[in-house]
């Protein structure tokens, strides 16, 4: 029929040229509509199933972060706008940036206290990394760097070489903290490469220098970011301290 | 030390070691300040002193991880507290420290609500009374080092509040407060 057509188009009259583009127009609109009423028929179907569970994607965090990947999948991001349909079903754009500034706060002071508290609602990391991405378009280097198996949240501009994420990955291995013949025995390092890294993770604020009592001990080096309790709690067990 | 919460940095082995890098000691001496005002308050500690033994001010010894803080870095923390307003250094020699967990101000005003509450006002209070009497002992005054206690009155003179008639000895000086 398309054949049949272009060779109609091509020897025909003006007359008949322009009934073609007329039905084609025409088909064009017919196609477009049934979009947009699909598009709408989704859309409803997205906000009415969104409505119905609103409560579960609010509260549990692994439904939440199923939803998102949704949302994703089919190309809706109800994180987009704080202003839009989706902020006001779920209330999601200020729980997100209160998150994120949360987490920068945390960063800022950095303090293990639970500044939450108990009483907040749940937080899965999805969540974390979430309302981290939307506080990076301020800049600032905010962001996420995975070392070994674990991510951590930057909160400034920095550039991690390859040895000193291996140290930090050593560091998240033994519980916290290392020392320098401890580092250099369980990577293979020579002694200068391991105090070229460490004065590099002093100098960025990422170890700090402990002083073990007992004269003879070697200097301890502790990474807070690994998690201080815990590196406190592994150390006084393994001294067989109160 | 029981029932005040320690903040987990207490626990944490280098947080007793004056940290090389600028920065970081700069976090680090931001901590211990707040932690030593804090400390202080909830104890009511008027005064540091560098030659204390560990049994009278134990904040600076975490036995538990045994850990204790140089004199040097302890000098430091004393030094930021006094830079920072929140301490004044007792005598020349920079060894002894009144915390002030309260500003002079707000000690004043703890001085003047006190007397008011007690029903002192236009009578003439002696400051031995001030420093030890019955009527002190279980109030805010209760404990206050002579020199916090000049000083606030100083202010209390400085705003009208209060005169003080001072004797020929430590003794004889009395305070009298005005509404």
């Amino acid at each position: 029929m398309l054949i049949g057509a272009r060779h109609l188009i091509s020897n025909g009259s003006p007359h008949l040229q322009e009934s073609f583009k007329a039905l084609g127009d025409h088909v064009n609109q017919t196609k477009l509509e049934l979009m947009r009423s699909q598009m709408a028929v989704f859309k409803e179907s997205l906000e009415q199933f969104a409505l119905k569970y609103r409560s579960d994607i609010r509260r549990d965090p692994a439904f939440r972060e199923s939803f998102h990947a949704m949302c994703v999948t089919i190309g809706v991001d109800p994180l987009a706008s704080n202003k839009g349909i989706w902020n006001r079903l779920l209330g999601f754009g200020d729980f997100y940036y209160e998150l994120g500034v949360q987490c920068v706060e945390t960063c800022l002071v950095l303090r293990s206290s639970r500044r939450r508290g108990s009483a907040a609602e749940a937080v899965s990391a999805d969540d974390v990394l979430k309302s981290l991405e939307k506080l990076s378009v301020l800049g600032g280097g905010l962001g996420v760097v995975t070392v070994g198996g674990s991510r951590y949240v930057r909160s400034q501009p920095m550039e991690l070489s390859r040895d000193a994420a291996d140290a930090l990955d050593f560091a998240q291995r033994s519980g916290g903290f290392f020392s320098a013949p401890d580092l250099s025995a369980s990577l293979g390092w020579a002694p200068a490469r391991t105090e070229f890294t460490l004065q590099q993770l002093l100098r960025d604020g990422l170890t700090w220098l402990d002083l073990p009592p007992d004269a003879g001990a070697p200097c301890l080096y502790w990474v807070p970011a690994v998690g201080m309790e815990q590196a406190a709690a592994a150390y006084a067990a393994a001294h067989r301290l109160a | 030390m029981a029932d005040f919460p320690m903040p987990v940095f207490y626990s944490y082995p280098p947080y007793f070691t004056l940290q090389p890098v600028k920065e970081t000691q700069r976090k680090q001496r931001e901590s211990w300040k707040d932690l030593i005002l804090s400390y202080c308050c909830h104890h009511r500690i008027f005064i540091v002193s560098l030659d204390a033994a560990a049994d009278e001010f134990p904040l600076f010894e975490n036995k538990a991880i045994q850990r204790k803080l140089s004199l040097e870095a302890r000098s430091l923390l004393l030094e930021d507290l006094a830079a920072s307003g929140r301490g004044r250094w007792l005598g020349p020699d920079r060894r002894r420290l009144l915390v002030l967990w309260r500003g002079v101000g707000e000690w004043a005003d703890v001085i003047h609500a006190w007397a008011r509450g007690n029903g002192l006002e236009d009578s003439v209070v002696s400051l031995e009374e001030l420093l030890g009497g019955e009527d002190v002992r279980g109030s805010e005054l209760a404990g206050m080092p002579r020199e916090l206690l000049s000083a606030a009155l100083r202010t209390l003179e400085e705003r009208g509040k209060a005169r003080v008639f001072r004797g020929d000895a430590n003794d004889d000086t009395g305070v009298k407060f005005f509404a």
